[in-house]
């Protein structure tokens, strides 16, 4: 996939309910749009992401240090509110065939399927950059969300015992789950 | 950025090895580079298959020595005279892998199945236990069963394995097996029991 297909990807996509949502990729002027998502999310919405979204300066550091050729942010829009946002991490070195993906939905948008399409336009992205596996990492907790992971064809790897280490100090286990974009090579 | 003074006071370290030969473990400093080059320069093909990084490229070994920052990986030297006969890194987690830590380790052929390979990592082990991590993790491309058998000689645990997920220079993919030594003991939510 070239890097002008990535910046004119679009997706619009209608949820279970009738409401469009417009799947595109992350943009410098996002910031505030991003700052407002993660500003309306209580603390146990952000428990288990990897930065702390609520400070303004994590979503404006994305914002400006944008490369699609490492990180590609998928962000969901009604209108002009960000409903979600995803994101496919793309490997390096031994791991150049690999991408991980992270998820994270306005709380009055989730259980609606918005997920799934985020997951699935994340999926189709993967596959048009060539990759062979994704991955994501999931915090046992949140059994819904390692489910609805499931529901689309990911693959529970293994569970690393206490990995993920939260704001106060207190260790949480995390899933790893796999999807498998290519059959590998055989041997014969 | 951690002192870096401090760091080399406290690892310089002469280890004698099962056959009596003498080895120094230290910390990496930027002077280095010409015998990091040459550590890799005379591996074979098949021990740099492996590793993350081209090390066979000068530019890699230089982009090492001038970007040291021990407080995100501390590389560990080992010098057998003036040459490099090893080289092992602690890479140090980040946000929720604040507690966690990786270790990668390149041995030269000569000074494997000598002890050495042990004594840079329990070095490692005891930094990592210093700086308040809970786990090391090694992460082994399957093939390497000598260095995965090693792994676990020196306390690590096979956790799982990830089918296809180190791919070769050529394309072709391995899978990656999972190590992990504890640092400190499980969360245990009873907690213990009081003596009676």
């Amino acid at each position: 996939m070239l890097p002008e297909q990535t910046k004119t990807y679009r997706n619009l996509i209608t949820l279970k309910d009738g409401v469009q949502v417009l799947l595109r990729p992350m943009t410098r002027d996002d910031c505030q749009t991003l700052t407002d998502l993660f500003a309306s999310a209580n603390e146990e919405d952000t428990l288990y992401l990897r930065d702390n979204v609520k400070d303004p300066a994590v979503p404006k550091g994305w914002c400006e240090t944008l490369d699609y050729s490492r990180v590609l942010p998928l962000m969901a829009l009604v209108k002009d509110r960000a409903v979600g946002q995803g994101s496919l991490h793309f490997g390096s070195g031994p791991e150049r065939h690999i991408g991980k993906v992270r998820l994270f939905l306005a709380k009055d948008f989730r259980g609606r399927g918005l997920g799934t399409k985020m997951l699935n336009s994340l999926t189709d992205l993967a596959r048009k950059h060539n990759l062979h596996l994704l991955v994501a990492e999931i915090v046992t907790d949140q059994a819904k969300v390692i489910r609805a992971f499931e529901d689309i064809g990911f693959q529970p790897c293994c569970t690393l015992r206490d990995y993920f280490m939260l704001r106060d100090g207190d260790v949480r286990d995390v899933a790893i789950l796999m999807l498998r974009l290519r059959e590998p090579g055989h041997e014969f | 950025m951690t002192d870096m003074t401090a760091e080399i006071e406290i690892h310089d370290k002469v280890v004698i090895l099962k056959d009596g030969g003498e080895v120094l473990l230290r910390p990496m400093t930027p002077d280095d580079c010409q015998t990091l080059i040459g550590l890799f320069a005379t591996a074979p093909d098949e021990d740099v298959l492996y590793l993350r990084d081209d090390v066979r490229d000068p530019a890699v070994a230089k982009g090492w020595c001038e970007n040291l920052n021990y407080g995100r990986v501390f590389p560990l030297m080992a010098l057998a005279d003036e040459r490099a006969v090893g080289q092992a890194t602690l890479h140090f987690g980040c946000g929720p892998e604040r507690h966690c830590g990786r270790v990668r380790i390149f041995v030269a052929k000569d000074f494997r199945r000598r002890g050495l390979g042990k004594q840079m990592i329990n070095v490692l082990i005891d930094l990592a236990r210093r700086r308040g991590l809970h786990m090391l993790i090694a992460e082994i491309v399957l093939d390497q069963a000598r260095l995965i058998k090693a792994c676990i000689a020196v306390g690590f645990e096979l956790c799982h394995t990830l089918k296809d997920s180190f791919m070769l220079p050529d394309g072709n993919t391995r899978s990656v097996a999972t190590l992990r030594k504890c640092l400190q003991p499980p969360c245990d939510e009873f907690g213990p029991l009081a003596e009676e």
